[in-house]
């Protein structure tokens, strides 16, 4: 299997202005400028090989959408090299690079506001400079997957935003991109609008598609992706898999049993209360420190289990200690 | 060539469908703007109503340069002028990227995303006046058709270059509302006859301004007049293309460069 992006050393550091707030420094700052250097991505270096799905998180100002941009040739980068799709440096080559990518973004839209998105089609048709023919039967196996023939006649405007959503995922993939950005695609979107935009990353992945996907949707990480990089502070604070995630803070259980008779604190080492609620308690338990044999036989000890659920942590928790922890150190 | 045509094409059928979503804005504010645009017609009638001339210049002759001014504006408004809004409001939204992502030069992109339609208003008056004027000072004969041909052609190339500069600066001053009425200011000196201004400014508005490259040069080709100093009115102008298409691209590289 070829890479489709080899990222080495990647960084970008913005000059950005400041001044205080008063009248004197917003005077002074007609005449004086001071600059103040902002190392947005720091010596960023991953790959990724050609077919996979990988999911960048990281909290808002983090760098994500810095190294994205970077990887889609819409930024220079201040130093580092990519080699993108085995002959292509995305800032250089960019006319010819993004005719192999796609990008979807869930909060810029690519499509017309006043005209219906087959006019928008019909544009990216002569944007790509897609032969006729192609073009038709693309669209008509994209109309039937994305069930969006009801909205390609009305005006951008009247359609809700999951219809939106997956024309903007139809107008991406018309030029048949190998690499697909997609930018938080399900946000704002209602449950099963979701699911339809998730089903759709999936196959096109299945079909071969390399996918960048970016979110804070943590249940679009679940579903899709099998690998993911977190950044922190421009920097990678992690790359592995969604396990490696979990196990980064511990091997931990979450429980959820309902008694009658549970007592108000719990004191067996390596078990912490996360919560009451609904006659159930939530316990989460560290496994390094207490065994699920040895916890089993003192809850049972201690009341009178009348049910009991066990599983995963939420991704959630994991990523938010992550976000939290911030000591950018790679692990893969 | 052929898939520029057509993306040209695409965009001016885009252009057209986007005005055509709200029909009754469209039709006034094409009247509007051929209203305003009528307006030094309207002062030059009323002068020459009051006995007053430019010397040397006839009434139909003026109003012709008027005609030929507003037919450029008729044509290289729709397919300019709206690329300085739009690059300054895609700026703005933090859509401009977006131009970036596609296999074109976002300049072509910016230009073929922004038509509008509402200028074509212009163009229409253009030659509704023109022929006007031309029925009273005469058929143009072969050669002078030809002349009026090649200067019309630089005037579209100035319209075109003072817009794309205009688009390239707000690149960075983004937010500012008067950079038309800036540049329709310095255009307004282009559409009375050169005897309005001082000699020394006459040289100037050939170049290195050849605001006189608007509609003075080709109304005089139509006319039969002395078209003198056209060579500088011309390299002038395709060195302000040369130097907006320059700073385009240098603002452009500094937005990508820079973090957008």
């Amino acid at each position: 299997m070829s890479r489709a992006l080899e990222v080495r050393h990647l960084s970008k550091t913005y000059q950005v202005f400041r001044r205080g707030s008063s009248l004197g420094e917003a005077l002074l700052s007609v005449f004086r400028r001071k600059f103040t250097a902002v190392e947005a991505v720091q010596d960023v270096s991953l790959e990724l090989e050609e077919g996979e799905l990988v999911a960048f998180l990281g909290p808002n100002g983090a760098g994500k959408s810095t190294t994205l941009k970077m990887l889609s040739g819409i930024l220079h980068p201040t130093s580092g090299d990519v080699l993108a799709l085995g002959r292509f440096t995305p800032w250089k080559h960019r006319t010819e690079y993004v005719r192999h990518v796609g990008a979807v973004f869930g909060q810029k839209s690519q499509l017309v506001w006043d005209v219906p998105p087959q006019d928008a089609f019909r544009m990216n048709r002569a944007i790509h400079d897609i032969p006729r023919p192609v073009y038709r039967e693309r669209l008509a196996r994209l109309v039937a997957l994305l069930d969006i023939e009801r909205v390609m006649m009305q005006p951008t405007r009247t359609l809700s935003l999951g219809e939106r959503m997956r024309c903007e995922f139809a107008l991406a993939l018309l030029h048949a991109p190998s690499l697909l950005f997609l930018d938080e695609p399900t946000i704002g979107l209602d449950i099963e609008a979701k699911d339809t935009i998730r089903a759709l990353i999936r196959e096109l992945n299945q079909a071969g598609t390399t996918v960048i996907l970016t979110t804070h949707d943590l249940q679009d990480v679940e579903q899709l992706a099998r690998r993911v990089i977190v950044i922190d502070k421009g920097s990678i604070a992690l790359d592995g898999s969604l396990d490696e995630l979990r196990l980064r803070f511990g091997d931990r259980k979450r429980v959820r049993v309902r008694s009658t008779n549970f007592p108000t604190t719990v004191e067996i080492p390596g078990v912490e209360v996360v919560r009451f609620q609904g006659g159930y308690a939530e316990l989460e338990l560290d496994l390094a420190r207490c065994s699920m044999h040895s916890f089993l036989e003192q809850l049972s000890r201690m009341c009178r289990v009348d049910d009991l659920t066990i599983h995963d942590p939420p991704l959630e928790d994991a990523v938010r200690r992550l976000y939290g922890a911030a000591s950018p150190q790679a692990t893969r | 060539m052929r898939s520029l045509a057509s993306l040209l094409l695409h965009g001016i059928r885009l252009g057209l469908a986007t005005r055509m979503a709200d029909r009754f804005d469209f039709f006034a504010s094409l009247l509007v703007m051929l209203g305003l645009e009528l307006l030094p017609c309207l002062i030059t009638v009323l002068l020459y109503g009051n006995g007053l001339a430019f010397p040397g210049w006839q009434l139909r002759e003026v109003i012709l340069i008027q005609a030929v001014f507003l037919m450029a504006k008729g044509i290289a408004s729709p397919l300019f002028g709206g690329m300085v809004w739009n690059t300054s409001e895609m700026i703005r939204e933090g859509t401009f990227e977006l131009l970036l992502l596609k296999p074109r030069h976002p300049l072509l992109l910016a230009v073929v995303k922004s038509f509008d339609p509402e200028d074509l208003g212009k163009l229409f008056g253009g030659l509704a006046l023109s022929a006007w004027c031309l029925r009273g000072t005469g058929v143009p004969r072969p050669a002078q058709l030809a002349e009026f041909g090649l200067l019309f052609f630089v005037s579209l190339v100035l319209f075109g270059a003072s817009l794309l500069t205009m688009a390239s600066v707000v690149m960075v001053w983004v937010g500012n509302a008067r950079i038309f009425e800036l540049f329709d200011r310095i255009a307004e000196l282009g559409q009375y006859p050169p005897v309005i201004l001082p000699k020394r400014v006459r040289a100037l508005a050939l170049a290195p301004v050849p605001v006189l490259a608007f509609a003075v040069l080709p109304a005089s080709a139509l006319l039969g007049r002395a078209t003198d100093g056209w060579l500088w009115a011309a390299l002038s102008t395709f060195a302000l293309l040369a130097l907006s298409l320059t700073l385009w691209n240098y603002l452009l590289r500094r937005f990508s460069s820079a973090g957008g």
